[in-house]
């Protein structure tokens, strides 16, 4: 899963590397290239031919509903076809929507490693987690050492029941900075964003668990036989300010690439 | 209904010939002739509307004035002279510096509801900072008045609105940055008391001194705490709430405010969990997925709470920040009262509407209830003295930074920002420079008997940033509200009444029973409410009222008379200084809720607390062993505020109106303002 995620994020670095200014290009970039690539996808994987004749007659069950609104017995049998014939529409959908879900997936979880958090501001604190795998170990095992740019503001704080370790940090200096946990003997590295500068940030990195990896790509992952479970930032989140509101990415990227496909259904001759 | 004895009458002089006019006619007939006035007000108002135009000479000007609640005009002259306020005396040096002769009561609500309208309390309705509704001898809160929707939808436990609520200001007059605002003066006012909601006239506003918490109180902390203090039930302004912790763990309940779409109005609250780790001294809480890591002895910073109202469907957002006072041995968080949030406002504490959150998006949030420094955590031993100036300055400093911005982009018109801490640090900190104070503790006042200088040297810095800010067109004005003298020993005037026989009724000091529960209207004349205010038990006003209208005037004489003559039992210092009658100090005294007499106390004296909300209490006077050890609602004769300008002050004892007409004046009009304008010469610094 590492190189998985490892290519992955290298190809998304190249496709964004022209809009790093500036989040919202980003963001409508993405949309525009999610509506055509859905659309391309559905158009070689979904029965065309029988979307169009699905999409046929249920208009023409609702027109002979329209038509016949006087003769029950018309209308009836009309609803029923429409409803049969509904089915059969989203049954086209089916087979499109598992070639679908897997780049979307990926494309969800790498736009969330880029726009869900922005890095720490110089000044600002955060707080570091150490989550124990469930062991022998004690939290009074773990230990903390930070590069220069960051400050250490607290103890560390212990939660021998539930295995996890927090310290606050203060950043004092951009850069991307790399924290030493150290477990005994073992040193594991978290990375700490620090910027004014839009990126890759990387709340969480984890141990074991493939779906775990998947939805944290930002970093590699940690031994699988450490005594880690994971390691996080509290980094803000990072809304988009548009008209007054502060929208998560996501419901600006479902909107455009909604209206991307929209516009683009035409063009690109595929049956929705 | 109980009976009605005939009262005992020691004013009446003699008999009344006349027969009363019916109250209830009188009533509508002073009615009808206040809406006559009010309305012939409002035509010339109108009339004076548009009227004008700023002429070329004054749409330049720049006036800036610097509102410093409570700085006392004897004790400034005397820093100054120390040379321990540079900038005051700059001040002084360039223009002048004068006592301002403060409102009747000399409270904060009333005077600057004078200032901000040039009237008396008879003209803008402020007489206290609490009134009494005469329909039902009830107090509330006198700046402003909440109403729930009248019109709703009852579905199961759900009672959904279909009328609007209303947040009412209840200040009369007109504020002059409105007339400024006609006239196309651009201005800016912030934080000034007396004016929440602020009313959207083209002002830009942050509002002050009666902006609630998110509870719809002037305030109220919530304390998480191992080990409750004794009495913790009887606290009031706060709330204090026992935890356990268990595997270095507690879970706590933050409550907001009520659920008006619930049948049952139940408060809506927030639950949240604190890991304690007792070795470090550390405590990590978790609120609604936000992770705040505190040391021993640190404030975190603002962090947001959302309270679902309708789950999916209606939330409010307050703010509020947390302080872990002790991790160990015992667990002690305490949370500031939950503030409106800046960044989406649930209550109007701007104008425009969108001020507040642009303000919160320049300068992060802040603290939006009109009485931010929590008094009543220190009283009440929540917050020692230390904790409570480090509270203090969280609010200075978040205020000072507002300050600069606006100083910064101040370019034309009215800059108008108030400050409040030297009024809050003189109520709780005069007790550790007065070694006369009966809570002196020499102890505290060696670490804390310089902190009213210092806020005075900090006041004195921020008119520094204003002199700064100043060009040849700008006018400087700085103004105190009134001034501060100690509070040594508490008079409880309901007490004074009830020993009289002007109130009666039995079990009147019980401390457990509700306002005025166990009083005796009918044979009651008199009762005291607020802080200076009293009032008569009037007939056709209040509805036991046995004091007859033509009894009135000679009744409240009479009253005058023996107050005034008031000596300390203990001491035999006169208690009260001056008594004034309401129709002799105020320019329209018809108003219902208006008080019969106000009561100027004496140097060192007081009104009791418990008499403020009623109470009558088994001692007449005694010492105030309180932390709130220094007051200014006394005569307003001996707690006269200050004036400095940058331009020569004519008058020799100007007042609050007449600085009002002064800023006026700087735009060419002060007409429909009843203060004599008071600066004369060039401008400039």
């Amino acid at each position: 899963m590492g190189t998985f995620n490892t290519a992955i994020t290298r190809v998304f670095d190249l496709i964004l590397a022209p809009f790093s200014a500036h989040p919202l290009p980003g963001v409508v970039a993405v949309s525009l290239l999610t509506g055509i690539l859905l659309l391309l996808i559905f158009r070689y994987t979904s029965n065309q031919p029988g979307i169009r004749a699905a999409k046929d007659l249920i208009i023409s069950h609702l027109l002979e509903v329209l038509l016949y609104r006087d003769e029950l017995r018309v209308v009836m049998r009309a609803q029923a076809r429409l409803a049969k014939d509904n089915l059969r529409y989203l049954g086209h959908a089916v087979v499109p929507l598992m070639f679908i879900i897997p780049p979307v997936l990926v494309l969800l979880v790498q736009m969330d490693l880029r726009y869900s958090h922005r890095p720490l501001r110089v000044g600002e604190p955060a707080i570091l987690a150490v989550k124990l795998r469930p062991g022998d170990l004690s939290p009074d095992q773990v230990s903390l050492s930070v590069p220069p740019g960051v400050e250490v503001e607290t103890a560390a704080l212990r939660m021998p029941t539930i295995g996890e370790v927090d310290w606050r940090l203060r950043a004092e200096a951009t850069g991307q900075h790399r924290l030493v946990v150290k477990v005994g003997r073992d040193e594991f590295e978290k990375l700490l964003v620090v910027g004014e500068q839009r990126g890759r940030v990387s709340p969480r990195r984890v141990g074991t668990g493939l779906w775990q990896q998947f939805l944290n790509p930002g970093e590699p992952p940690l031994p699988p036989d450490g005594p880690l479970a994971w390691v996080s930032v509290s980094y803000s989140g990072a809304p988009f300010p548009l008209f007054g509101w502060r929208l998560h990415w996501i419901w600006l990227w479902l909107i455009l690439s909604m209206a991307f496909g929209y516009a683009l259904k035409g063009p690109l001759r595929v049956q929705v | 209904m109980p009976s009605r004895a005939t009262p005992r009458k020691p004013w009446s002089g003699g008999s009344c010939s006349d027969p009363p006019l019916d109250p209830a006619k009188r009533d509508t007939l002073k009615k009808l002739a206040a809406l006559g006035l009010l309305a012939l007000a409002d035509v010339g108002t109108l009339a004076s509307c548009g009227r004008k135009a700023l002429s070329p000479t004054f749409r330049e000007r720049k006036v800036i004035v610097l509102g410093l609640d409570g700085l006392d005009a004897s004790y400034v002259p005397r820093l100054m002279a120390q040379g321990k306020l540079p900038n005051m005396s700059r001040l002084e040096s360039l223009g002048g510096f004068r006592a301002l002769a403060s409102s009747i009561p000399p409270q904060s609500p009333v005077a600057w509801a004078t200032f901000i309208t040039g009237r008396d309390p008879g003209g803008h309705g402020i007489y206290d900072f609490i009134q009494r509704d005469p329909r039902t001898y009830l107090p509330y809160l006198s700046i402003a008045r909440t109403e729930a929707p009248q019109k709703t939808l009852s579905l199961g436990q759900w009672k959904l609105p279909i009328s609007k609520g209303n947040v009412e200001l209840l200040r009369g007059g007109r504020a002059f940055w409105d007339v400024l605002a006609d006239l196309g003066v651009p201005a800016a006012v912030y934080r000034v008391p007396s004016n929440f909601p602020p009313q959207d006239t083209g002002a830009k506003q942050l509002a002050g001194l009666g902006a609630p918490d998110l509870r719809g109180t002037y305030g109220e902390f919530s304390y998480y705490t191992e080990a409750p203090p004794e009495g913790a039930d009887d606290i009031s302004g706060g709330a204090i709430y026992p935890v356990t912790v268990s595997n270095g763990r507690a879970r706590a309940r933050l409550m907001g405010p009520s659920n008006t779409l619930r049948r049952d109005s139940a408060d809506c609250y927030v639950d949240f969990d604190i890991w304690v780790d007792r070795e470090h001294g550390l405590a990590k809480l978790l609120v609604q997925g936000r992770e705040l890591l505190l040391r021993q002895g640190e404030w975190s910073q603002w962090t947001p709470v959302r309270f679902e109202m309708l789950p999916h469907v209606k939330h409010v957002t307050g703010i509020c920040r947390f302080y872990l006072k002790e991790a160990s041995p015992h667990l002690k968080v305490y949370v500031t009262p939950i503030n409106v949030d800046p960044a989406d406002p649930a209550l109007p504490i701007s104008a425009p509407a969108e001020f507040a959150s642009e303000l919160a998006r320049r300068h992060g949030r802040f603290y939006t209830q009109g009485f931010p420094q929590d008094v009543k955590a220190l009283r009440h031993g929540i917050l020692d003295d230390g904790e409570y100036l480090q509270q203090s300055e969280i609010v200075m400093s978040e205020a000072r930074g507002m300050y600069e911005s606006a100083l910064n982009e101040f370019s034309r018109g009215l800059l108008f920002y108030y400050f409040s801490t030297t009024d809050r640090t003189q109520h709780m900190f005069w007790r550790t420079m007065d070694p006369r104070h009966p809570a002196h503790d020499p102890r505290l006042a060696a670490e804390f008997g310089a902190v009213i200088e210092a806020c005075y040297c900090t006041s004195d810095e921020l008119v520094g940033q204003a002199l700064e800010a100043c060009d040849d067109d700008t006018t400087l004005i700085v103004l105190s509200d009134h001034g501060f003298a100690p509070y040594y020993r508490s008079f409880n005037l309901n007490t004074w009444l009830a020993e009289k026989g002007y109130l009666a009724g039995r079990g009147l000091s019980d401390p457990d029973a509700s306002i005025f529960s166990h009083a005796d209207w009918y044979n009651t004349v008199a009762y005291a409410l607020g802080f200076n205010a009293l009032y008569l038990n009037l007939q056709g006003r209040e509805p036991y009222g046995i004091v007859s209208p033509d009894e009135r005037e000679a009744l409240a004489r009479h009253l005058a008379d023996e107050l005034r003559r008031v000596r300390d039992p203990e001491t035999g210092d006169r208690v009260i200084e001056n008594v004034y009658l309401a129709p002799e100090v105020y320019s329209d005294d018809t108003k219902e809720h208006a008080p019969d007499l106000v009561v100027g106390y004496a140097r060192g004296y007081r009104c009791a607390d418990e008499s403020v909300l009623g109470e009558a209490t088994d001692w007449l006077v005694r010492d105030n062993r309180d932390k709130w050890s220094g007051d200014h609602c006394i005569d307003r004769s001996l707690v006269p505020g200050i004036l400095l300008c940058n331009r020569p002050i004519e008058a020799e004892q100007p007042a609050l109106p007449d600085v009002t007409a002064a800023a006026l004046s700087e735009f060419g009009d002060a007409t429909d303002f009843s203060g004599k304008p008071l600066l004369r010469g060039p401008r400039g610094t």
